[in-house]
């Protein structure tokens, strides 16, 4: 086993010695990660865009646009409220003019969701705020452009709002219409019943924000996006591990034509050491660049999941799985130049097949299937299992399986086709 | 010359034929002994068979037919056994480039099996020997041509192996390197180290050999000290005439003349053999002169390797 270690070792510090290591197992898959993950929508989970339109301007329409924007912008600043009528929300790319023409509103907010600049527009009509007064039902409108991925989030949220401020203008009507009973009506239009009427919604107000009632959330786990770079993260890194293990395929054929492969087997040791020693490296360094990897994809924000043991199964078996591809890769190309091109070719159709650039969810249901003849897609299939259904270690054991038997069909490939000679 | 009477190396009946029924046959049933302690060349012009030879001999290759014992050995039932025994240095560069000398020497000294402060001492002792303490840390793809070689070399001479292969060590280097090697061989033979080395120099053979064997075509064509070579060609001269120009008509014009043996054109050179030389050299240049060529310079030579190739084959050995 000795000379295993060995020449792993020394493999390794070659490999770790060459710059272009770094170059293609580094450097590309980072770019190619924010690439992809820009493209495919950045984290666009963190932040939804949702326009106010207060067409109504009342003290009424004030309140409830206050108490969306306290809703929505809670805690994880999961949306980003534009009211037109303050344009005070960075970010929101609305006209410098807005405030000043309402008359505008409405294309404004028709032309942002057809852009998607914007992923939903709440429009409060003049009269709102008469309509509460007077004991009245009004109702607001929300529109959205049909991209957003969470609508019922939102909808959620602007359901609260409006059940908070329904509470509240019920109380203030029930308390004045009851101090009318005990005491005397007001003129229905008259500033004293307004006035009555704005104490009472304010104390209810006050009241509410001490909610009686709060909500102890223990759901699992926020909702986890399935684009942007928890796609990019795992593609890329699950790409590039392969390509990395098959160069293990380039080295081999190298080494025989320089002609230290055929040192090595004048030495006194078995030729299987010779071999698994050069994996073993190729395994090594592409495991090791896994691991590199996945940890500069959580710095941008890949959410890989809490599932550790999971995690650390897929890094051990996805590169021996690639390594062994890549022997039996070597076995059939007869040139250095054959193998690389070979390499890239293998890489650039197992990538996108597996799901690497895009996700398989979009891809017609044969192609699908085709696409599990990539060992990247059964890693990816766990990674995702894991990322975004709080997959266990059983979850994930089908993946892994089918991982361990295309490695030991490509070895015993690599294994009967080799030539030592 | 601590050369002994027992052989070391038995070679019998080694043939590799590669890719049959069609491809070459590299070695054609060679037979021969190696004798412990001495320097033996394997002597042969470009695809002759030398490098298949060696590459059979130290397990690299598996002959078509016959065996080799090394050191009690047999390459096809113990190859690990006769590995341990081979110091083997490649004719083709077999060194990491990225590396440096030292890493690359370390490197191989592991699989050899040493470990601790016997491979540092190895491993200094290699680089005092080839001359590459000073540039021990710097990468090889960095060092001259010569350098590259001596670290190839050395890599052979780890594990203090009863038994070196050099295969054409001296290839493409300069004189300087080349004195270098030769002396480093001479220096390794007397420490009892046993030597074949290959080679389509005929100098280096005659420069180092206890004894010589003639490869050509996969055949050895002679064998023997190089006194008992010289026999085989008899007591004769090579004349050789620097001549420009020459039509391969007047070769045989040449070669008819009493007492030429065999007559032969190689680039410029007209070379005769000849029994007596001083008595033919009067009617070469005559001819010479007649046919109207321009004769430049003219060498009369002892009998040597090159002669005896000559002889035997009616080739060049460079050719
Ligand atoms: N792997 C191989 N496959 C097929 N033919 C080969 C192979 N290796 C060598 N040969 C052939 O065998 C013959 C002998 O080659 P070999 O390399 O042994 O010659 P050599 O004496 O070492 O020559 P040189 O002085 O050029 O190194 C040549 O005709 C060569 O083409
Ligand atoms: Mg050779």
């Amino acid at each position: 086993m000795k000379p295993v270690i060995i020449i792993a070792l020394n493999d390794t510090l070659i490999s770790v010695k060459e710059r272009a290591t770094f170059l293609t197992g580094l450097l590309m898959p980072v770019l190619m990660m924010v690439l992809l993950g820009v493209a495919q929508g950045g984290n666009d989970g963190a932040t939804i865009t949702i326009d106010v339109i207060d067409e109504d301007g009342s003290k009424l329409s004030t309140q409830f646009v206050d108490l969306l924007t306290d809703e929505m912008q809670g805690e994880q600043d999961a949306f980003r409220v534009c009211a037109y009528h303050s344009d005070t929300a960075e970010d929101c790319d609305l006209p410098d003019d807005i405030a000043d023409t309402p008359g505008d509103w409405r294309s404004t907010a028709d032309d942002r969701l057809e852009k998607t600049d914007t992923y939903g527009a709440i429009i409060i009509e003049d009269g709102f705020g008469d309509h509460l007064r007077a004991g009245d039902t009004t109702t607001v409108t929300f529109k959205n452009s049909g991209n957003l991925s969470a609508p019922t989030l939102a909808q959620q949220k602007i359901d609260a709002a409006i059940s908070r401020m329904s509470g509240s203008v019920a109380i203030a009507n029930l308390t004045v219409g009851i101090a009318e009973e005990t005491f005397a009506a007001f003129d229905p239009n008259s500033p004293e019943r307004a006035a009555a009427f704005d104490s009472v919604l304010d104390s209810a107000e006050t009241a509410w924000q001490d909610r009686p009632i709060t909500v102890n959330s223990q759901s699992t786990k926020e909702q986890v996006s399935r684009s942007g770079f928890n796609q990019s993260g795992p593609g890329t890194t699950t790409m590039f591990v392969l390509m990395m293990a098959l160069s293990a395929a380039s080295i081999l054929v190298y080494e025989r034509k320089a002609g230290t492969l055929q040192r090595l087997y004048t030495l006194p040791i078995a030729k299987w050491q010779i071999i698994t020693g050069k994996l073993l490296s190729c395994y090594l360094v592409s495991a090791l660049q896994f691991i590199i990897l996945i940890g500069v994809g959580m710095l941008m924000g890949v959410e890989w999941g809490d599932n550790i043991v999971g995690l650390a199964l897929v890094i051990l078996i996805f590169p021996l799985t690639s390594t062994a591809l890549g022997l039996a890769l070597a076995t059939v190309a007869r040139t250095s130049a054959q193998a690389s091109s070979l390499q890239l070719l293998l890489g650039l159709t197992l990538a996108p097949l597996g799901g690497a650039w895009w996700p398989l969810e979009i891809v017609p249901d044969f192609m699908k299937t085709i696409g599990h003849i990539s060992p990247i897609a059964w890693a990816m299939d766990a990674l995702q299992e894991m990322m975004f259904y709080d997959g266990t270690v059983i979850d994930i054991l089908p993946m892994l399986g089918v991982l361990l038997g295309m490695a030991a069909v490509f070895f015993a490939f690599g294994v009967w086709n080799f030539k030592y000679e | 010359m601590p050369t002994s009477a027992a052989p070391i190396i038995e070679i019998t009946n080694l043939k590799k034929h590669f890719n049959p029924p069609d491809g070459p046959l590299a070695v054609n049933k060679i037979s021969m002994a190696i004798m412990a302690g001495e320097i033996f060349s394997l002597l042969g012009p470009n695809g002759a068979g030398k490098t298949t030879t060696i590459n059979m001999m130290c397990g690299l290759l598996t002959p078509t037919e016959g065996d080799v014992i090394i050191a009690g050995h047999s390459v096809i039932k113990e190859p690990l056994a006769v590995k341990r025994a081979l110091g083997v240095v490649p004719q083709e560069l077999a060194i990491y480039p990225t590396l440096s000398a030292r890493q690359n020497l370390v490197f191989f000294g592991k699989l050899y099996g040493l470990g601790g402060s016997e491979l540092n001492k190895r491993v200094d002792e290699v680089l005092e020997f080839t001359g590459l303490t000073e540039r021990a840390k710097d990468p090889i793809e960095e060092y001259s041509g010569g350098m590259k070689r001596r670290v190839n070399i050395g890599i052979g001479l780890l594990h203090r192996p009863q038994i070196v292969f050099l295969d054409e060590p001296t290839v493409a280097i300069d004189p300087q390197s080349r004195r270098n090697i030769l002396d480093a061989v001479k220096e390794l033979n007397a420490q009892g180290t046993t030597i074949l080395y290959t080679t389509h120099y005929m100098e280096e053979a005659q420069e180092l050999s206890d004894r010589v064997g003639i490869i050509d075509h996969g055949s050895i064509i002679a064998l023997g000290t190089q006194d008992e070579l010289m026999q085989q060609v008899g007591e004769q001269d090579t004349l050789v005439f620097c001549v420009p120009d020459v039509p391969d008509e007047f070769i045989d014009t040449l070669g008819a003349i009493q007492g030429v043996n065999k007559a032969l054109h190689v680039d410029d050179e007209i070379r005769l053999l000849a029994k007596d030389g001083r008595t033919v050299l009067p009617d070469a240049i005559r001819l010479i002169n007649e046919a109207g060529l321009s004769l430049q310079s003219v060498e009369v030579h002892e009998p040597t390797l090159e002669a005896l190739f000559l002889h035997l084959t009616g080739r060049a050995l460079r050719d």
